[in-house]
């Protein structure tokens, strides 16, 4: 009795100490990567434009639903930066005030869609027999048609709007997490310490949870960083067609449309919002790739 | 090289159950639309005399069930319903519109699948060399691009400013396009040797179908090189070295082929996404296809062209799913399905 | 003398340091023997037989010191794209698990036929892919496919001929092994290499295919390195045997020589170690201690920690290699240089 207590802290001491050092050593690769630390500064930058915005901007009021007729269609100068739109507002101020926008619609589908699809890929996973068919049934049904279409009809059917897009792209996106959590939630099951943790009598939640899930991190980690890309331009992909934010909202999809019809000879209202957004998504994904190379036990360096 | 031709028939009978599953899905989204469809198609005069008569015509004063099962039931006799806009019928509209996505979704994958694959390769061989660097970062900027402003810009750089490509729709406006075979323009003018009306088609393919395989050149980029990696440090690598086969033989015939195998499932699900990002593509460039058709459907709310299209969308994904476990059956010998 | 390895040394680059892998490798191989190359896992005795042929990746290896003589002639000196010719000339190799190292989307005729035509051909008439339908190479073809299905009797795989349309997952484990046995006899070497070839094959295939490699050996005029740590198939297949420990030849004599008059201590204490019917039950003797951390050796004589004689000097000098017999050599303080 008096070994086993004196095993187990020495033990956990071991496992803590070499979780740490990996945590090291992944840092000190990441951070040789100069391209994902490009990536990781320029998204801080647009971190901090994202909340500062409304207090460094010339014309706040621009995204709110003022307009200057007087100034329409005006090309980029020293008072309007990036030019101004067919109802005269500040093109640059609108561009800024919609990063805040961008990013909080990204996280959102991101965090709903992860969470939606790890749990019911995990429950599938784990309990097998029937509740594995009829959540696999239903998340073939989803799969079957690509994202962007279902997204278009999810979206259209419950109404134009930010929320109703970000609902729907997240009851797109979340199949493909369950698919792959189920797959490494049955991989793990196999494993030994699972075994060992049922022989215990821990119960189910519980070696899901502290068990399971912890050793699944790391793929689901790598997909959600090559998600997030796909799910803002999937987002200003709706807001192009229409079905996104409403005006004065500055979306910056829609902002493109708004600029579609002026294209190319008032070119600056479609250009700016899109280089705004491939600054956010090229970013990400510099850090995503870094991500994925310390992550993803595959792809050795 | 061998098939099971039994499994094949019975994956290609269980598409029928999916497909109605699918249906469901969609006409449940349809119906629980919390616009009035109907008031749309009718337009802001109508008095709810006309607007009951239009519900009746629709059948959708019927009970939900009912109009379900007599939805489902018209699939399968080729009746998909009718526009509530345009009054025409979706199967023929669907009839029109698919072989143009088809043909940009097939050039664009097969550009993607050709270039990414070559560039793959050489990432692996030149690992954290130049060319992989640049190849990753290159194929990582034009992916981080929204589409559809790529598109744009292509389309002002190409075709107004450089003029090298017409800048949009199908064929030119004067020039009658080659008649009906497979609907693929391209093919159509080779099958009947029309060299003029091919070089026509291309040259209105190109740029479209160009920037819708960025999203799929990356992907593919990416996976080639992984699984190039890791086909090279495999033990019969080292046996081929030992042998003293030449370099070139190893990594173009002996390991291209391993890697390959494993892209391929990367490449069908490209297929999906190009068929769903066509949708930008063909608004921008004036593609009459699908794509353009499910924006306009969608935006009026016209839910029996977007229920048609989704069907359409499942069915071809899911061939093409078929399709690939097909080629891993043929391409590896260890595979056997039973 | 067929092989002469001298001094070779050879590091590796690794994320906690510099190992060490091999300090100082010394083995004679005569044409015509069986040479066995012995030790526990780790000793350096794969990395040895890769150094041959040069099949070690070079970052992170390197190669500081040291000679590697075929012929007389030093390999390690040779441009990289003469060893290639030279492989398939006059080295053969095969390796330990015969699963991996066969292409399993290829059958064995395309890989047995490409071995045998840049083997006897040294490949300069049968390059890209487009010239090999060219009447000429489809001679040439048809000439290495005959050589194939001879092979294949020669190794006895019963209906050879039949049997190279068939892909490798169609074969067991010991006709695997033939296989590659097979792909790497093509060009009829000088040495074959093999780095424990029955490893992973049950006992009885394992009797087999030593048995069908003394018989090449004996019909071919072959000489084999075998790399092994069972020194029962030392006993049984091997003329000659060289014991190696991290990373160093610590002994080198004919079988029965070093069975029988065991110098090293080293050697004594595996000796030692085998269960013979004269061991009684709870009596297995072992070597006191563990393998070194090749990042971190020992100093001097990499033994000396465990060695049940070691003296001042084995700590602080690596022992030089001296004849202690006929044929016997072997690297340890105990027997000083003769003058």
């Amino acid at each position: 009795m008096t070994e086993t207590s004196s095993l187990t802290p020495d033990y956990e001491e071991q496992a803590r100490s070499a979780r740490w050092e990996h945590f090291r050593r992944s840092v000190y690769r990441f951070r040789r990567n100069g391209l994902s630390m490009l990536g990781l500064g320029i998204l801080a930058v647009v971190v901090i434009l994202a909340i500062g915005a409304p207090f460094i901007v010339p014309y706040p009021e621009d995204a709110t639903g003022t307009t200057h007729v007087l100034e329409r269609l005006k090309p980029p100068s020293a008072k309007h930066y990036f030019g101004t739109d067919k109802v005269g507002r500040d093109v640059y101020s609108r561009v800024l005030m919609g990063t805040g926008l961008a990013l909080q619609v990204g996280i959102v589908i991101i965090v709903l869609a992860t969470t939606i699809g790890v749990t019911l890929g995990a429950v599938a996973g784990y309990f097998g027999r029937w509740v594995d068919e009829i959540i696999m049934r239903v998340t073939d049904i989803f799969l079957t048609v690509p994202a962007l279409i279902l997204a278009i009809a999810i979206t259209a059917a419950l109404g134009k709007g930010i929320t109703n897009v970000m609902i729907g792209i997240s009851l797109v996106w979340w199949p493909g997490f369950a698919r792959l959590t189920r797959s490494l939630v049955l991989s793990l099951k196999q494993e030994a310490f699972v075994e060992a943790a049922n022989g215990i009598g821990a119960s189910h939640a519980r070696i899901l949870f502290r068990h399971i899930l912890p050793n699944a991190l790391s793929p689901i980690i790598v997909k959600m960083s090559t998600d997030f890309g796909f799910a803002v331009l999937t987002a200003a992909a709706l807001g192009f067609i229409g079905l996104g934010a409403q005006p004065p909202t500055p979306e910056w999809g829609a902002m493109i449309n708004d600029g579609r019809g002026y294209f190319p000879g008032k070119w600056w209202i479609a250009t700016f919002p899109g280089i705004a957004i491939f600054i956010v998504v090229f970013s990400w994904n510099l850090l995503g790739d870094g991500l994925r190379d310390i992550l993803d036990p595959r792809s050795r360096r | 090289m061998h098939l099971q031709l039994g499994y094949f028939v019975k994956r290609l009978l269980l598409l029928v159950p999916l497909l109605v599953g699918l249906s469901l899905l969609t006409f449940s989204i349809a119906r629980v639309v919390p616009g009035d469809p109907v008031g749309l198609a009718a337009g802001p005069q109508a008095t709810p005399e006309i607007k009951e008569k239009l519900r009746q015509a629709f059948g959708l004063d019927q009970p939900l069930p009912l109009q379900y099962f007599n939805y489902v039931a018209g699939l399968f006799q080729g009746d998909w319903g009718e526009s509530l806009y345009s009054r025409r019928s979706v199967a023929n509209d669907l009839k029109t519109y698919f072989p143009a996505t088809l043909e940009l979704t097939l050039a664009a994958i097969l550009f993607a699948s050709v270039l990414g694959t070559v560039l793959g390769v050489f990432a692996a061989l030149y690992r954290d060399q130049l060319p992989d660097h640049l190849s990753r970062i290159g194929v990582l900027f034009f992916v981080s691009f929204p589409q559809f402003w790529l598109a744009m810009i292509f389309q002002l750089v190409f075709g107004l400013l450089l003029r090298w490509f017409p800048i949009g729709k199908r064929f030119d406006i004067l020039t009658p396009p080659p008649e009906t075979i497979t609907g693929l323009y391209t093919l159509d003018s080779l099958l009947v040797w029309d060299f003029q009306a091919f070089q026509v088609a291309v040259g209105h393919l190109f740029i479209p179908a160009l920037v819708l395989s960025f999203g799929a050149l990356a992907s593919i980029t990416r996976i080639t090189r992984a699984n190039m990696l890791e086909a090279l440090d495999k033990d019969y690598v080292r046996m081929e070295r030992a042998l003293g086969l030449p370099e070139h033989l190893i990594i173009f015939k002996y390991v291209l082929r391993n890697a390959f195998i494993a892209t391929l499932t990367v490449i069908t699900l490209e297929f999906g996404w190009l068929m769903a990002g066509a949708v930008l593509v063909e608004t921008i460039f004036d593609w009459p296809g699908l794509g353009l058709y499910a924006v306009e459907s969608s935006l009026r709310l016209d839910f029996q062209p977007i229920m048609g299209i989704t069907i359409i969308y499942g069915m071809v994904f899911s061939l093409v799913n078929i399709f690939t476990d097909l080629a891993y059956g043929l391409l590896d010998p260890r595979i056997r399905y039973d | 003398m067929l092989l002469d390895i001298r001094n070779l040394h050879l590091e590796f680059q690794t994320f906690d340091g510099t190992s060490k892998i091999l300090v100082g490798v010394n083995l004679q191989l005569q044409r015509g023997d069986i040479l066995a190359l012995v030790g526990e896992t780790g000793c350096g005795k794969s990395m040895t037989a890769l150094s041959i042929p040069r099949l070690i990746s070079m970052p992170p290896g390197k190669i500081t010191q040291g000679q590697v003589l075929f012929e007389g002639e030093d390999l390690l000196q040779k441009p990289r794209s003469e060893m290639r010719k030279f492989r398939a000339k006059h080295l053969g190799m095969i390796f330990q698990d015969p699963t991996t190292n066969l292409n399993p989307l290829f059958t064995i005729r395309e890989q047995l036929v490409d071995a045998v035509l840049y083997q006897c051909h040294a490949a300069d008439k049968v390059s890209g892919r487009w010239k090999n339908f060219l009447p000429s190479a489809r001679q040439l073809r048809q000439d290495a496919h005959a050589r194939a299905v001879e092979l294949m009797q020669l190794v006895g795989i019963p209906d050879g001929k039949r049997r190279l349309e068939d892909y490798p997952h169609q074969f067991s484990g010991g006709m695997r092994q033939r296989v590659l046995i097979a792909m790497a006899l093509a060009g009829s070497p000088d040495l074959l290499i093999a780095d424990e070839p029955t490893t992973a094959l049950d006992v009885t295939i394992q009797a087999q295919i030593l048995r069908l490699m003394a018989d090449l050996v004996k019909r071919l005029g072959l000489s084999v390195l075998l790399i092994t740590h069972n020194l029962g198939v030392v006993a049984k297949t091997c003329e000659k045997a060289a014991v190696m420990y991290a990373g160093r030849v610590v002994e080198q004599a004919p079988v029965r020589e070093l069975f029988l008059n065991p110098k090293h201590p080293y050697t004594q204490g595996l000796l030692q170690a085998v269960p013979t019917k004269h061991t009684n039950r709870g009596e297995l003797a072992g070597i006191p201690g563990s393998l070194p951390d090749l990042a971190n050796p020992p100093s001097g004589c990499r033994f000396h920690p465990r060695c049940p004689h070691a003296t001042e000097i084995c700590r602080q000098q690596v022992p030089p290699t001296i004849t202690v017999g006929p044929e016997h050599s072997t690297s340890c303080h105990l027997y000083p240089e003769a003058t």
